[in-house]
Parts: structure tokens; C-alpha cells; sequence
């Protein structure tokens, strides 16, 4: 979650302040991060219902941690890994996740030519694309929205989903392998 | 390099968040705040009714722990040196004599009454000193 310099000044200091127990700025800082957290988590998560649930279980878990926590690491992406574990604790209830390294049927080697998102109307490919993420599995849904909505590094990523960081390159190769697919069957 | 794919994820449009959502969980954290003020305020006022209880226990035997403490006066002490000057080893053997004495006469003072409320008191002691000790980390990682 990209913020500007100067807000990020500011918000290292209610940060500050809330880890010392003031409760005005953490909720300060719950009305900086929410939309854009609710955001990334939407991405990934099955539902609004489950994105809210999770939205909320990040801020209760934010709270408690914070005075343990050394904060020389941006807000943002520490949010972000507090949400990733939520959403695993929930979805373990329901059906684990599955970052396994296996190839899957959707796995080809890169086309050289134009993808069909080359050819679409940008309207028409995000509209496409959106639903395409929609249909992804679990696992490669919360990289996409890890690495685009998030904005975090591949590195960020690995720390996040406790995973290795070329394992992360491979499931966001394989996950764009998925969407092109996706595209090129709703262009055709 | 970024391709045509990258740029189409980087700007996907998102689900807009729900306008209350921030509101619900401002009133969601006040609501775990208040509960965990008022679970530490009751866990205080429990401690302190039980350190009370453990004094009003102990108190009334502190005279016995007093009167079994052997003689720890100026002279005795002094004796006690110049025994071990002419003769250490006598001296060292008297002393465990009177050390051995004193726990004996404390073991039989110990009744149950006493085990229980030095428990109580020990166990208070202990939290107030954790509970103080994390309070300052935190303060003091806060402020680094």
C-alpha cells in the first residue's frame, strides 16, 4: 500500500503515539489504511461478507500487536501480512491453501505474439480481467492482489506468504499464464 | 519489463470499501479496549483483595518467625567470631547447630494457613512485577 513521503512522516507519528496506547490515533490510523486494505483483501477474498470479516479481524489483531512490535517497517505491508494470516486462519477452516510448486493445466510457455490483451479495448480487458481474477484459485488470487493491489515486492511477498521468493515469481508467472488464457478465450 | 498484462493488473479496478466499515471497527476496537480496561480493573481489584487476604493470614504469625530467628545481637555475633578465631571448626559446627534449629522450630511453625498465604503473597508480588516490567518495555520500545 503505496503512500506519498510527507503522509508517511505523519503517519510514523500516530503510529508512535499508538504504540504507546493512544487509542485516538490508532483509530487515525484505522481511517488512513482501511479503504485501501479492504481493498487488496477484496481481491483475494471469496466474498464481501469474508473481506469485511477478515478487514476487521486484521484491525483487532493491529491493536494487539502493536506494542510488541518494532516498527522501523512500513505500516502498510505489516497490515497486509496481518491480513494474509488472518485469511489463512479462516480459509484453513474451510479448506487449506495449497502454494505447492505443481504445475497445472493452465501452465504453457509464453506465446511470443500479441496477447489478446494486446488487441482489446482497455474498458473491455479490465472488465475482462476482473472476473478473470475472480476465477483464479485462492492461492495465485492473493499474489496478484499482493504484488498489484498491495504494491509490494516479490520479497515482501515470500515474508508475507512464508514462502520462497522464486516460488512467488512462479506462482505469479503462472497465475498471468492463467489470466492471458482467460482473455484470450473471452476475446475469442 | 512490466508488459501490457502488468499495467491492465496495476490499475484493475477494486470493490469500493463499504463507507461504515471504518466506523464498525472504530466501535469494534472501543469495545475490546473497554472490555480489556474493565478484564485488568477486576484481575487488580482480585489481587489486591487477595493480597489482603494473605496478610491478615501471615500477620498474626510474624511473632513466631521472630521468636524462632536465632539471637543476631551485636555480642552474640561477636562471640560467635572469636570462637571461630580459637577453634573454627567447633565454631562452624555450633553454627550449623543453630541454623538447623531455627528451620526446624520455622518447619513446625509452618501451617498450612502460612504455606497459603506466602503463596498468595509471592503469587501477587510476581504479577505486579511482570505487570510493571511490560508496561515499561512497551513504553519503552514505543519510544525508541
Amino acid at each position: 500500500m503505496s503512500v506519498s513521503r510527507g503522509r508517511e512522516y505523519d503517519q510514523d507519528e500516530l503510529v508512535l503515539k499508538a504504540q504507546a496506547g493512544d487509542a485516538g490515533a490508532f483509530d487515525r490510523l484505522v481511517e488512513i489504511y482501511t479503504p485501501r486494505l479492504y481493498q487488496v483483501v477484496r481481491r483475494f477474498a471469496s466474498d464481501r461478507g469474508e473481506a469485511e470479516a477478515i478487514v476487521q479481524e486484521t484491525w483487532l489483531r493491529a491493536w494487539r500487536a502493536l506494542p510488541r512490535t518494532v516498527k522501523d517497517r512500513p505500516m502498510g505491508p505489516w497490515l497486509v501480512r496481518i491480513a494474509v494470516n488472518v485469511t489463512r486462519d479462516i480459509w484453513r477452516k474451510k479448506k487449506p491453501l495449497d502454494f505447492a510448486d505443481t504445475g497445472g493445466e493452465e501452465d504453457f510457455l509464453q506465446d511470443e505474439r500479441p496477447g489478446p490483451e494486446e488487441r482489446m479495448s482497455q474498458k473491455e480487458a479490465l472488465e475482462s480481467l476482473v472476473r478473470g481474477v475472480e476465477r483464479l484459485r485462492p492461492e495465485y488470487r492473493m499474489v496478484i492482489a499482493l504484488r498489484y493491489d498491495a504494491v509490494l515486492s516479490y520479497q515482501e511477498i515470500a515474508s508475507a506468504l512464508n514462502l520462497p521468493v522464486n516460488t512467488v515469481r512462479t506462482h505469479l508467472h503462472r497465475a498471468k499464464n492463467t489470466l492471458r488464457n482467460w482473455l484470450e478465450t473471452n476475446d475469442a | 519489463m512490466p508488459d501490457r498484462l502488468d499495467e491492465l493488473l496495476a490499475v484493475m479496478p477494486a470493490d469500493p470499501c463499504p463507507e461504515d466499515l471504518t466506523v464498525r471497527i472504530q466501535a469494534r476496537l472501543t469495545y475490546m479496549r473497554w472490555r480489556s480496561r474493565r478484564i485488568r480493573r477486576v484481575l487488580h481489584f482480585m489481587l489486591v483483595g487477595v493480597s489482603v487476604v494473605g496478610m491478615w493470614l501471615i500477620l498474626p504469625r510474624v511473632e513466631t518467625f521472630l521468636t524462632a530467628l536465632p539471637d543476631l545481637s551485636l555480642a552474640a555475633v561477636e562471640e560467635w567470631l572469636n570462637a571461630l578465631a580459637r577453634s573454627p571448626g567447633e565454631a562452624l559446627l555450633n553454627l550449623s547447630g543453630v541454623i538447623i534449629t531455627w528451620i526446624s522450630e520455622l518447619a513446625s511453625a509452618l501451617e498450612i494457613e502460612i504455606v497459603l498465604a506466602l503463596g498468595i503473597l509471592t503469587a501477587s508480588a510476581l504479577y505486579g512485577i511482570i505487570t510493571l516490567l511490560s508496561n515499561g518495555a512497551s513504553r519503552k520500545e514505543a519510544m525508541a
